[in-house]
């Protein structure tokens, strides 16, 4: 009984300290995460300039987003456009290079360290230097004009601002591949060597056998692809600055602008709850769709 | 136990002695964080902290202009913004709006100061609003029109005959003109995409105006015709190939610097940076043409006191000291900053200098973009409408009536969300 006693003693003993030493973490999450998470709802139902009290508004501001802002709406569209172009882009060019690295049977190490770099370079110098790529006389263009090819404006564009993010973007998929190439490690190989004997070719393996066991990594990346790319702003922040003719301002951008520019902080407020009310659903449609693609254990 | 006593008093009074003679702190931010600009800045901080009568002591924050306005902006949403600090000239009255800084008429009438008299009035009616004055005017500046006296030579043109219409600026400029042989620009006479040059300054150029009875209007027809002169002049020269010739231009080096561009509008102060920069370039400066009426753009900084402060009087007094003959003279003789007080602006050697003459003339006739309330950024829409009918080929009333459609919903927005 004693014994008992003195087990659930030391059990509650231990958790006390669990807690003890989980409790830094826990206050920052209550005050900085949670608290101005829920704060920002509030405010995206008032005005507030930042200096005086917010004053409450009712619904006025989502009504001014859905009636009175067709600049927001563009803003959405950018960034769904950003969203699938890189996301997509990303893994199925990340899936190529993993599989090919995989098959490597020299230099994988070295390739898989080359390919990942970028990922831990700091951003805003990496940026300034695909400024120079994309500049219209930049190596890109200087390059595609060597096959003849006029190149375009690229970031001085409108039309090929977001093809250029979107194309900087790849430079990340070293992340990805790391990944995809750990989920091929684990891929068994008797199913490979059943395959060979039944006298399948490399086509056959692949999209009988590697896609198929890669699945539930293409979907985490889609989806952890897909939170991240709708929160795009460094880019046009730093490269654009949301133009030309705002044809790469997204939504976080807008948010940024709208709060710290023009110190409409309630307005900015209701635009990201509508984000992350649009990026709910998403995310569960990105599920659904994809179970159906993809067989899941 | 004597001697506690005599502890007791002694203490006492040196506290005493110190809090009698204990001097008001208040705060300054302003963006001078380096070279001359700075070491004027302390000079002038160290000379008011020793020589004011009525104990202030100002300690200053010197942060650099792009990171200035993030800072302000935080620390004013959490109340804790200095006591006076620089801000922009272009908007003061949204910040009054607000009722973040301090009605300074009081501060000025008890000086006697006849304000109206003393600043130059463009920039001074910046910082009026509702009939009172929310700032002081410390710092402006003019666009001019600077060409390269060598260029105009090898061109044929009179060096020192330069253009005064706009018709004599393409005149000019078609002669400079120079191309590549795969046809693009080599050496640009103009380039009204370059530099400092604005449509808005096109636009008051031809005698247009922004404001219609007090209201923002963007498309009206001066405008509209400013804008389908603009577009054709732009077209003439071919979009893509000013594109091309400016994002050569991008990364720290200048086309007018290099001698690659026969004339260019700037800011009043980059003659400075010409002979700095590029002292061999033989540059001269005048007005920048005009179609029909003499115009240019100004900006500029005020100096702000802010509401919350418990040291107003004080903060204000240091904002006077700054705006005063003598700091303003010291300003505009090392920095070569356009001062707003007359006075100084004024001072007869500076008025030998003939691009300092030049400046404070410009100064007559220039103008701030209008300011408006319920749409501070209204000129945004203006300037993407511009680009619309520029880049995109839009019809230009179409493009200016979208416009004005978008700062009307803007107007609203304000409206809906200030009742």
């Amino acid at each position: 009984m004693a014994e008992r006693q003195h087990r659930k003693l030391l059990k509650h003993k231990q958790n006390t300290v669990g807690y003890l030493f989980a409790f830094p973490w826990i206050v920052n999450l209550l005050v900085f995460v949670l608290f101005p998470i829920a704060f920002s709802a509030y405010l995206s139902f008032t005005r507030y300039d930042g200096v005086n009290p917010p004053k409450w508004l009712g619904l006025t501001n989502y009504k001014i987003m859905f009636s009175l802002d067709p600049s927001f709406w563009k803003a959405f569209g950018n960034t769904l456009y950003y969203m699938f172009g890189s996301v997509f882009l990303k893994v199925f060019i990340s899936l190529i290079l993993a599989v090919i690295l995989n098959n490597a049977r020299k230099g994988m190490g070295v390739f898989r360290t080359i390919f990942f770099l970028p990922v831990v370079l700091p951003v805003v110098p990496v940026m300034f230097l695909w400024m120079m790529l994309f500049n219209p006389n930049g190596l890109i263009n200087r390059f595609l004009a060597f096959f003849g090819i006029p190149g375009p404006l690229w970031l001085n564009s409108p039309a090929w601002s977001k093809p250029a993010l979107i194309m900087m973007s790849l430079w990340g998929v070293g992340g990805i591949i790391v990944i995809f190439l750990a989920a091929l490690q684990d891929i068994p190989r008797n199913l490979y060597e059943a395959a060979q004997l039944d006298g399948a070719n490399s086509v056959h393996i692949f999209f009988r056998i590697t896609l198929p066991m890669l699945s539930p990594v293409i979907l985490f990346c889609i989806v952890t692809g897909f939170i991240s790319a709708s929160q795009v702003f460094a880019e046009a922040y730093i490269m654009t600055g949301g133009g030309p003719l705002e044809s790469t301002t997204f939504v976080n951008l807008k948010i940024y602008l709208l709060a710290f520019k023009q110190g409409d902080m309630g307005y900015a407020s209701a635009m990201a709850w509508f984000m992350f009310l649009i990026m709910v659903p998403l995310t569960i449609v990105v599920f659904r769709v994809f179970r159906k693609w993809l067989t899941i254990d | 136990m004597k001697w506690v006593l005599k502890l007791l008093v002694g203490s006492l009074v040196v506290l005493l002695v110190t809090l009698s003679f204990a001097s008001t702190r208040i705060t300054f931010w302003h963006m001078y964080d380096s070279g001359p600009g700075k070491e004027l800045m302390d000079e002038i901080i160290k000379e008011f902290n020793e020589t004011n009568e009525l104990g202030i002591e100002v300690k200053a924050l010197a942060i650099s202009f792009w990171d200035y306005w993030d800072k302000l902006g935080v620390a004013m949403a959490a109340g804790e913004e200095p006591d006076v600090f620089m801000h922009d000239l272009g908007n003061v009255p949204s910040r009054a709006y607000k009722g973040i800084i301090a009605d300074l008429t009081p501060y000025i009438e008890a000086r006697g100061m006849d304000a109206d008299k003393l600043f130059f009035e463009v920039p001074f009616s910046m910082c009026k609003w509702e009939g009172k004055v929310y700032a002081l005017p410390f710092e402006t500046d003019v666009r001019l029109l600077y060409y390269n006296k060598d260029l105009f030579k090898l061109a044929g043109l009179d060096p020192e005959r330069p253009p005064k219409t706009w018709k004599e600026l393409w005149e000019y400029a078609d002669k400079i003109t120079k191309k590549t042989a795969e046809g693009e620009y080599d050496i640009l006479g103009f380039n009204p995409l370059y530099g400092q040059s604005y449509f808005w300054i096109y636009v008051w150029g031809i005698g247009g105006t922004f404001l219609e009875n007090g209201k923002i209007k963007v498309n009206n027809p001066s405008i509209i015709r400013a804008l389908e002169e603009w577009v054709a002049m732009l077209k003439k020269l071919g979009i893509k190939k000013l594109q091309n010739f400016n994002a050569k231009y991008g990364w720290g080096s200048d086309a007018f610097l290099s001698g690659k561009l026969g004339m260019v509008i700037q800011v009043g102060q980059y003659g400075s940076t010409i002979r700095t920069f590029a002292p061999n370039v033989n540059y001269g400066v005048t007005y920048i043409p005009y179609p029909a009426r003499k115009a240019t753009w100004s900006n500029g900084f005020s100096l702000e006191v802010s509401s919350r402060s418990e040291h107003r009087k004080e903060a204000a007094e240091f904002a006077l000291y700054l705006v005063s003959k003598e700091v303003q003279l010291l300003f505009a003789q090392k920095l070569n900053s356009l001062v707003c007080n007359k006075e100084a602006a004024f001072d007869p050697t500076l008025m030998q200098n003939p691009e300092w003459k030049l400046q404070v003339n410009a100064l007559q006739y220039s103008r701030f973009r209008p300011f408006v309330l319920e749409a501070p950024t209204w000129y945004e829409e203006l300037q993407k409408a511009v680009d619309e009918a520029v880049l995109k080929g839009k019809d230009v009333k179409r493009a200016l009536d979208d416009a004005q459609k978008r700062i009307e919903a803007e107007i609203l927005r304000f409206k809906m969300t200030n009742k």
